[in-house]
């Protein structure tokens, strides 16, 4: 342990040992995934086959796809994807995950936060990956599914007290502003509950989602698990 | 000498050192003496290594680690096939498992809390001012056609509740929006219908199948007086 | 002689010859003396602001009202802001002090040019500091131990390879000898961080990897930050003042040895087990378990050295400020490692997982294991640097017992509260559904967060009394007594 280039060679090896064995070989095996039809066909055959992969010989090949059929996962565009960028830099993550353990791990399937687990194709059209590691809050994969009323997510954005008595998670009442109400009131102006009347805006005012606000809740409907894949199928 | 004593000096003395360290402070010259801090003048040598051996039973005890991973990682491996994600696949096995029979309360219960809860509450009772109750709502426990036109649609505008006025927006769970099956549809409402203080009889399948077809050229939510003047309250 | 000749006699680091060991270390310590003195002091202050930051997220987390209306507070990003100033503000500046210094006295190197360094540093501090308002500002990136914007990785991975390039010319103009096991780790992980670094913030943030391959990456980085950075700092530490303290050889050199490469061979698998049951494929899955359990291996014997060292010296070991945080982060790097492996196994994680359980297990590797071996150094350090004792015994003390109490008490109720979370979370009645609705869940969280709170605030009192501590000496304040600044007389026999 005296021989600074031979010292060195070790610890070279060691991290490159885990960085190809981990990070190398996950691009290779899964890191070009394609979005694939919800059953596949034999690539020789033709016939459609139980899973995402079979074996012709010694290779695992992948199915192709079925002609004419919607492929999955689907890209999120436009105010959903807009809103992403409001969930991240607000620090969602640190406390709602985006994965569905599979039945029998947990209760993620029996708590409705996905009829199937997750898995890597169902991630693959995402820019960045929200996993998650802490479920503080529940899970949020298919949130766009469990909770479709935009009303909701917006009282709920606003102060999580109207309808979730006894939550921790934050207010953020600065994706909301409070102003004149114009000629008619806006459609998608906040109904405060009755319960919290010092929440209420000032009479002729209204409080309505800023433009954050509203992508970050669009982002949340977009939220959902309602495809299969060759690979995961809904439990029953 | 004890170690302790060889650690601290006494005050106002330099440290009595081991031997060795004795004779290197002799050998400083004055100015070497004035470069060298009291703190360093009763420190220690600097650390060095013992060589008792490894305890052979601790080498024991990790070629039985070893062993354990061994054989852990070749159970768990999954054949390295990037579609195994659980640690039950056996290979060329069939994963897929025994069906309970379909029981609708039960699928009625799991629905409600997942998608219906939210809003309307676990209790039924809804938020005051923002979501209209389902315990004991007429809307609930009346006519099975408006409440199935309700799911299947959603609901916009004013609608009064027991006495109170409501003016929101209700999700569809149909066509245009969650496009739930007819057993699942069959399954909320009649859960719903049946839970808490309700009593109202079960909608079944079928008679969610009809209604559907009937709606089918309905487009957007309804509105309280739409559904009014089809189906007047009883 | 030329102008070039004489450019390089100037960095030569060697030391003349025949200069004794103490006029060498000496030297080393007069040397070092700026740079030092920059990376602790910002060091301490980048705590006190960690500790702001850490005691604002908590308590928003049993009191979300608790300055609710501030966007740039919001928990998300406190709690991002908290774990940056401490592993990168904190962490980082303690151990470029703490390591480069011990590095270079077993190297027995001189330190030429060390304004270099200083330069080094304060672009690190920068850096930081840039990345920290970029997370409070809207630049947080969500993506767990790389939350500064990415704008800021340049300067911070060249700054800090212009640091470590320093260990590095140590070692290679070292004293001829002996090559002790401090000087493996630091050595190894000045190497790994950068590597890890660089990786993870290209296929994260610059060139995004595909799907889940970024998680895979994600967890390699954030588990090694702590594995193969912030750990072998730590080792390194208590393998140097351990036997330094106490004048006494290091148990057994094999045992340094199997453990060090265990560890390098084993923990940098382990990450994976933040992912069990998660999108990934099971082979993966099953290996970083496997590297997991073995860690058991580096642990065990890592646990045996320091123990057969200190074994017998107790009383040393209570008196001296240095030894006490030492041995408290020694025992808990056992206790934590082996809760963390324990943590992969599958049936254990399936309940931990995703709760406040593994909050409180990265509190005990990074607060109870490193940020007290660090303290330890800092104390050891300080006076040779400055050639001054430490002002207060009464500090230091409440410095201890302020740290030591604290953070036992968060680590009971993380776990536990964590433990009950987990179980909650999964328990299913006879029918097949949840037993628990999400918010009992979290309501039967909320004291648990609470008592989480009262020991923050034990800390942070800690925390301040090193402060004034450290800047007191910095002033010139010399302690009242004539010999080192010790926590109790060594020659009362009584409590033995």
């Amino acid at each position: 342990m005296k021989n600074l280039p031979l010292l060195f060679m070790g610890i070279f090896f060691c991290l490159a040992f885990s960085f190809s064995g981990l990070i190398l070989s996950s691009m290779i095996q899964y890191g070009h995934l394609e979005p694939v039809t919800e059953f596949v066909n034999h690539p020789d055959t033709g016939e459609q086959i139980p899973g995402a992969f079979i074996e012709i010989g010694d290779k695992l090949v992948q199915g192709v796809n079925q002609p004419d059929e919607q492929t999955f996962p689907i890209e999120s565009v436009g105010l959903a994807q807009q809103g992403k960028q409001t969930y991240i830099n607000m620090g969602c993550l640190y406390c709602h995950s985006q994965q569905v353990r599979r039945k029998g791990f947990g209760a993620d399937y029996e708590r409705g936060w996905g009829d199937r687990q997750t898995v890597p194709r169902d991630y693959i059209l995402q820019q960045r990956v929200l996993l998650g590691t802490s479920r503080t809050g529940p899970d949020l994969m298919s949130i766009g599914m469990r909770q479709p009323s935009a009303e909701w997510h917006y009282l709920h954005l606003y102060n999580p007290q109207f309808t979730s008595p006894g939550s921790i998670m934050p207010p953020f009442r600065f994706l909301f502003e409070t102003r004149k109400i114009g000629d008619a009131p806006s459609p998608d102006a906040l109904k405060i509950p009755d319960g919290f009347p010092a929440e209420k805006p000032p009479a002729g005012y209204e409080i309505v989602p800023t433009d954050r606000g509203r992508e970050l809740v669009a982002y949340l409907l977009s939220l959902k698990l309602n495809y299969e894949l060759p690979e995961s199928r809904f439990s029953e | 000498m004890s170690d302790q004593e060889k650690y601290v000096p006494h005050p106002g003395e330099p440290a009595p050192e081991a031997g060795n360290e004795q004779h290197e402070a002799a050998a400083y010259g004055d100015e070497e003496m004035q470069i060298v801090h009291k703190q360093l003048e009763r420190e220690n040598g600097e650390p060095e290594e013992g060589f008792t051996p490894v305890p052979m039973v601790l080498m024991v005890c990790f070629g039985l680690l070893f062993f354990w991973a061994g054989m852990y990682f070749t159970k768990y491996n999954g054949d390295f096939r990037p579609d195994v994600f659980g640690t039950d696949w056996t290979p060329g096995g069939n994963s897929a498992q025994a069906q309970a029979p379909f029981d609708p309360i039960k699928r009625g219960d799991k629905l409600f809390s997942n998608n219906c809860a939210a809003c309307h509450q676990p209790d039924g009772n809804g938020v005051p001012g923002a979501f209209p109750p389902l315990d004991g709502s007429p809307w609930v426990v009346g006519a099975p056609e408006r409440f199935v036109k309700i799911v299947m649609r959603g609901l916009h505008g004013p609608v009064e509740v027991k006495g109170n006025t409501f003016n929101g927006n209700m999700p569809s769970y149909g066509e245009n929006g969650l496009n739930w099956d007819d057993r699942d549809i069959s399954a909320i409402t009649t859960f719903v219908r049946q839970n808490w203080s309700n009593e109202a009889p079960p909608i079944s399948e079928e008679q969610v199948a009809e209604i559907r077809a009937s709606i089918a050229d309905k487009t957007g939510a309804w509105t309280a007086a739409e559904l009014l003047a089809l189906h007047p309250m009883e | 002689m030329s102008p070039l000749l004489s450019f390089f006699s100037s960095i030569d680091p060697r030391p003349k010859p025949g200069v004794p060991l103490k006029v060498q270390l000496s030297q080393i310590d007069r040397e070092m003396r700026v740079p030092i003195v920059l990376f602790v002091v910002s060091a301490i202050l980048w705590l006190q602001a960690g500790t702001v930051f850490a005691l604002i997220a908590s308590i928003k987390l049993h009191n979300p009202e608790f300055l609710g209306n501030v966007e740039w507070l919001t928990f998300g990003r406190a709690r991002s802001a908290h774990l940056n100033a401490m592993a990168f503000g904190w962490g980082n500046n303690a151990i470029f002090a703490v390591s480069l210094w011990i590095m270079a006295r077993l190297c027995k190197v001189s330190v030429k040019h060390g304004g270099l360094l200083v330069v080094a540093g304060a672009f690190w501090n920068v850096g930081v500091t840039a990345g920290v308002i970029g997370i409070l500002t809207g630049g947080l990136t969500s993506v767990e131990w790389l939350e500064m914007p990415p704008q800021v990785a340049p300067l911070l991975a060249i700054s800090f390879i212009l640091v470590a390039v320093w260990g590095v010319i140590m070692f290679r103009y070292r004293a001829l000898g002996h090559v002790y096991v401090s000087q493996w780790y630091i050595l190894g992980a000045l190497f790994w961080f950068p590597w890890l670094y660089v990786i993870a913030q290209t296929m994260i943030l610059w060139l995004p990897a595909r799907g889940t391959v970024q998680a895979i990456t994600n967890w390699w980085f954030g588990h090694n930050v702590l594995g193969l950075w912030l750990t072998p700092m730590g080792l390194a530490s208590i393998y140097y003042f351990l036997p330094k303290v106490l004048g006494r050889p290091i148990h057994s050199y094999y045992l340094s040895v199997l453990g060090f490469w265990s560890l390098a061979l084993f923990y940098n698998w382990a990450g994976v087990h933040h992912l069990i049951g998660g999108p990934i494929p099971v082979w993966l899955v099953s290996a970083g378990i496997v590297g997991s359990i073995m860690m058991v291996i580096p642990v065990v014997v890592t646990a045996i050295n320091h123990h057969m060292t200190a074994a017998g010296n107790w009383r040393a070991v209570w008196c001296s400020p240095t030894l006490r945080f030492i041995v408290f982060g020694g025992m808990s790097y056992t206790l934590a490692s082996l809760a963390g492996s324990a943590m992969a196994l599958r049936d254990i994680n399936v309940i931990t997982h995703f709760t406040q359980f593994t909050v409180g297990h990265a509190h005990h590797g990074v607060y109870a294991f490193f940020t007290m071996t660090m303290f330890g150094g800092i104390y050891f350090m300080m006076p040779r640097i400055l050639n001054r004792e430490w002002p207060s015994a009464a500090l230091i003390r409440t410095h201890f017992w302020c740290a030591a109490i604290g953070i036992t008490i968060m680590l009971v109720v993380l776990h536990a509260g964590g433990w009950i979370q987990g179980e909650m979370m999964t328990a299913l009645d006879a029918d097949g559904k949840p037993k628990y609705a999400f918010l009992e869940i979290v309501t039967a969280l909320v004291p648990w967060l609470f008592s989480r709170s009262i020991s923050g605030m034990l800390l942070s009192i800690g925390h301040l009394a090193f402060l004034v501590n450290f800047f007191w000496m910095l002033a010139g304040r010399k302690g009242d007594q004539d010999g080192p600044t010790l926590l109790a007389d060594p020659n009362e026999e009584d409590v033995r």
